[in-house]
């Protein structure tokens, strides 16, 4: 995936999907396609696009600028380190970690909307809404999984194909 | 190599430090959220709404078979709520006419009430009043002015019933013309009987038909005409059916035929009985 499509992609069809998604399962696809990229590109268009997605999220949703990005490091640097921690992780633990960092995003996010709505540093008002992020986490891991299995197969990569030849 | 890593790095640091200070700077930058605002908002609700409407298209399939559900549910309520209000439209109407009959019923004699299931085919039926309940052997069990059959066999708490069309049922009858026989009494019924019967005869059972024998071939009997129970073992008069299919053998010295009994025992459940 050069970093040409990942512009491209970025900037003119994530803006479009990020809120249908939004609508359809109440994911952030946002946050999905960034970490997604940041584990397999590192460029200065892609921060870019990043970025601008994520000041449109800001926009989207009434946070304050910025808010989406610095979520989307938090659990972007989750990932890194985890990823230092256990080298050798199996899908399991790929989809326990990654879920884990979507609901630091999570978190972050909800502690920004709380800030910029006045409501004083705190993350979720209630169970439900806990709840839901972890779900919402999980949906976004295991597409996440899903896609990184693809990749894998379709670019020729050793590790995880799903179907051997 | 360590390059790009390091540039990298930079870029991170710079987005970083970037985003916070839009963070710190958000109140003032009301002019680009309202770019943005102004560019985007539409086109992001217009998808918002585009994936909720694809959302209702996936959750109609699992409404769909709830509403399936619900309706099979209030259709097997509505079979039993209608089964319930038949039951009790068919005890409205025994109950009313078991009302009526209580006018028919002789003023001296003991009556109970009493449920009779039919056993197989039309010979016997099995009440549920026995001995102990005061019913006694060859007691009458009638509908009304309507004769119904005879106790056949008893214990303490149930019994069986012998009925007109039962192989060993030998009736002494009367046959008389077709009249208004609505509302009469014991007494009424026999006045009626002793003026205008025909001619006398004996209904037995044949199974699953009653015939009528040694009918008088001169006494102008015909089709529809009432036959009425004549029998001292029986004791009473009581309306056993009509005459049908009346058969004129020009050789025979008397008639035979068929009768249209009146009570339908798979309908009726609930008769009165004689008691001590």
């Amino acid at each position: 995936m050069s970093e040409v499509i990942i512009t491209i992609f970025g900037i003119f069809l994530m803006p479009i999907l990020s809120p249908f998604f939004y609508g359809f399962l109440g994911i952030n696809v946002t946050a999905l396609f960034s970490l997604l990229v940041l584990r397999y590109s590192h460029n200065l268009w892609v921060y870019i696009t990043i970025f601008i997605l994520s000041l449109l999220n800001d926009v989207t949703f009434h946070l304050l600028f910025g808010s989406t990005f610095i979520s989307i490091y938090v659990s972007y640097i989750f990932d890194i380190i985890i990823k230092r921690v256990i080298p050798n992780e199996t899908r399991t633990l790929d989809l326990i970690f990654t879920t884990i960092s979507f609901f630091l995003f999570y978190v972050s996010l909800e502690i920004f909307m709380n800030l910029s709505s006045g409501s004083g540093f705190r993350a979720f008002e209630n169970f439900q809404e806990l709840a839901s992020s972890l779900l919402y986490s999980f949906i976004m891991s295991s597409v996440l999984l899903l896609i990184s299995m693809f990749r894998t197969y379709f670019s020729g990569g050793t590790g995880h194909k799903i179907i051997k030849l | 190599m360590e390059s790009n890593q390091n540039e990298n790095k930079l870029y991170i640091l710079f987005f970083l430090v970037l985003s916070v200070i839009l963070l710190f700077l958000s109140s003032q930058m009301s002019w680009l959220r309202n770019y943005i605002s102004y560019v985007y908002t539409n086109t992001s609700h217009d998808q918002v709404v585009n994936g909720r409407q694809v959302k209702n298209y996936f959750t109609l399939f699992s409404e769909i078979i709830e509403i399936k559900n619900e309706n099979e549910k209030l259709r097997d309520e509505n079979s039993t709520l209608k089964s319930q209000l038949d039951t009790i439209s068919f005890l409205i109407e025994e109950n009313t006419q078991l009302k009526k009959s209580e006018r028919f019923l002789a003023k001296k004699s003991k009556y109970s009430e009493v449920n009779m299931f039919m056993g197989e085919g039309l010979e016997i039926g099995y009440i549920d009043l026995g001995s102990d309940n005061g019913v006694k052997k060859g007691g009458v069990v009638q509908y009304g002015q309507y004769y119904v059959g005879f106790i056949d066999s008893l214990d303490r708490s149930s019994g069986t019933v012998k009925l007109p069309y039962n192989r060993s049922s030998f009736i002494q009858v009367s046959v008389i013309k077709p009249t208004n026989i609505e509302g009469l009494n014991t007494d009424q019924l026999k006045r009626l009987v002793s003026e205008k019967t025909k001619s006398k005869a004996v209904a037995i059972g044949k199974g699953d038909w009653v015939s009528v024998e040694n009918i008088s071939t001169d006494k102008g009997v015909a089709d529809g005409d009432f036959v009425i129970t004549n029998d001292p073992k029986i004791g009473s008069y009581l309306v056993l059916g009509r005459i049908k299919d009346l058969d004129r053998d020009p050789a025979s010295s008397s008639i035979t035929s068929s009768i249209e009994i009146s009570v339908n025992y798979y309908d009726l459940n609930r008769y009165i009985i004689e008691i001590q």
